[in-house]
């Protein structure tokens, strides 16, 4: 059912170096190999692989910009994609003979669906509705600020000028679609980190019945996802708290945690 | 003082939860609640309706109450959910579903009611001024 932002990418890799000479690609092919050949820890890589994410800038800029107009400002995008590219630099195998923009575009395309995922809108939502969820963020943002706690839906709606049930409709959209992309298929790869968290998780999980079946469920989820669970769950923090320590909006928290739930549940179908 | 229940009745299925989920956003909103307080009460009652379903006897249907309270310096909802069991037995509060439901909610508790098992969550908060 995901219908994410469009593929077509086989046809970016030509385009956005059509401004390049042969000699920018004579100097991209010895930056990567130079850089292949470096170990792990070479203090010159750091130079390198900077220099080659500023070549291959205008590729993110490129492929961020075919996901306009799906309710995320270019900035964001080219800053999510700039992610992607900075891991295609260092998992880049010069030997294994494939262009280096062959290789980054699904890594950075990967990284700008994971946003639009984590954002919840894998799926096509409504152009209005995705405004709404904009502003709402927003102006959760500026009152949980200027309130120092989180807004109640009749402030929201005086702030920002539109009626309550507007919010409502926002606030539920938001949750049916974060809801809904659980069933979509997930490339994300930022991986479970098995070995740093175990412990806390025994220690959450104390007293509670099934840890057999949970701790591996609780351990291979994301890492962020795992430690939201953690600080809402047993660390008690609100979610506004957690969003401001992780750096994500509280609507963002909200999703994730009924996303990660939603999940867990359909895992656990002897918890009774 | 109480006012009259909203109720909800859905079948045991997963894919009603997001009912559950909207009408308790709409009466925590009513209730003047701050959005992340909200947010955690509809978690709640969307987790205690999950867990209430693995219960649920065959074809039964799950009914949801949402009973808007205010007292005192307080505003709140009360939450009662109930379905005809199939085992004939109230949730164990060691689950894990449970620790998620008591952790949003002021107060969770089960009892069984004839064939029903029922689960109760109650949720305050400080009347904030407009």
């Amino acid at each position: 059912m995901s219908t994410t932002p469009t593929d077509a990418e086989s046809t970016d890799v030509i385009t956005h170096r059509s401004g390049w000479s042969a000699r920018d690609r004579v100097i991209e092919r010895r930056l990567l190999t130079e850089l292949t050949a470096m170990e792990p820890d070479d203090p010159r890589r750091r130079a390198l692989r900077d220099q080659l994410v500023t070549m291959h800038l205008p590729l993110v800029e490129y492929l961020a910009r075919r996901f306009r107009d799906r309710g995320e400002s270019h900035e964001d995008l080219v800053q999510v994609g700039t992610i992607g590219l900075i891991n295609a630099v260092d998992r880049f195998d010069v030997e294994r003979g494939v262009e280096f923009s062959t290789f980054a575009t699904p890594t950075i395309v990967g990284e700008i669906k994971r946003h639009f995922r984590d954002r919840g809108w894998a799926i096509r939502v409504p152009r209005r509705l995705q405004e709404m969820r904009m502003l709402l963020n927003r102006g959760t943002a500026e009152l949980t600020q200027k309130l120092g706690r989180s807004p109640t839906v009749a402030e929201l709606a005086e702030h920002l000028g539109v009626t309550e049930d507007e919010i409502l409709e926002g606030l539920e959209s938001s949750q049916a679609y974060a809801t809904k992309s659980l069933d979509g298929s997930s490339d994300d790869d930022d991986g479970p980190s098995m070995a740093a968290s175990l412990g806390k998780i025994d220690l959450a999980l104390e007293g509670v019945d099934n840890r057999e079946t949970l701790r591996p469920l609780l351990a291979s989820l994301p890492e962020r996802e795992q430690r939201i669970l953690m600080l809402r769950f047993f660390q008690n923090k609100t979610q506004s708290e957690i969003a401001a320590e992780i750096g994500l909006s509280q609507m963002h928290v909200s999703r994730l945690l009924a996303r990660t739930l939603a999940g867990l549940r359909e895992q656990m179908l002897d918890d009774y | 003082m109480s006012a009259r229940p909203i109720v909800l009745q859905i079948p045991a299925s997963s894919a009603y939860l997001v009912l559950v989920r909207a009408a308790t956003t709409a009466v925590c909103a009513r209730a003047g609640y701050p959005i992340d307080r909200l947010d955690d009460t509809a978690q709640a009652a969307s987790e205690a309706a999950a867990l209430l379903m693995r219960d649920a006897a065959p074809g039964a249907l799950l009914t949801v109450s949402l009973t808007p309270a205010k007292d005192g310096g307080l505003t709140g909802v009360d939450i009662d959910v109930s379905v005809r069991s199939s085992s004939g037995r109230t949730p164990r509060p060691t689950t894990f579903s449970w620790t998620i439901v008591a952790a949003l909610v002021d107060h969770v508790s089960t009892r069984m009611n004839g064939e029903n098992v029922e689960l109760h969550l109650r949720s305050r908060q400080e009347v904030i001024a407009q």
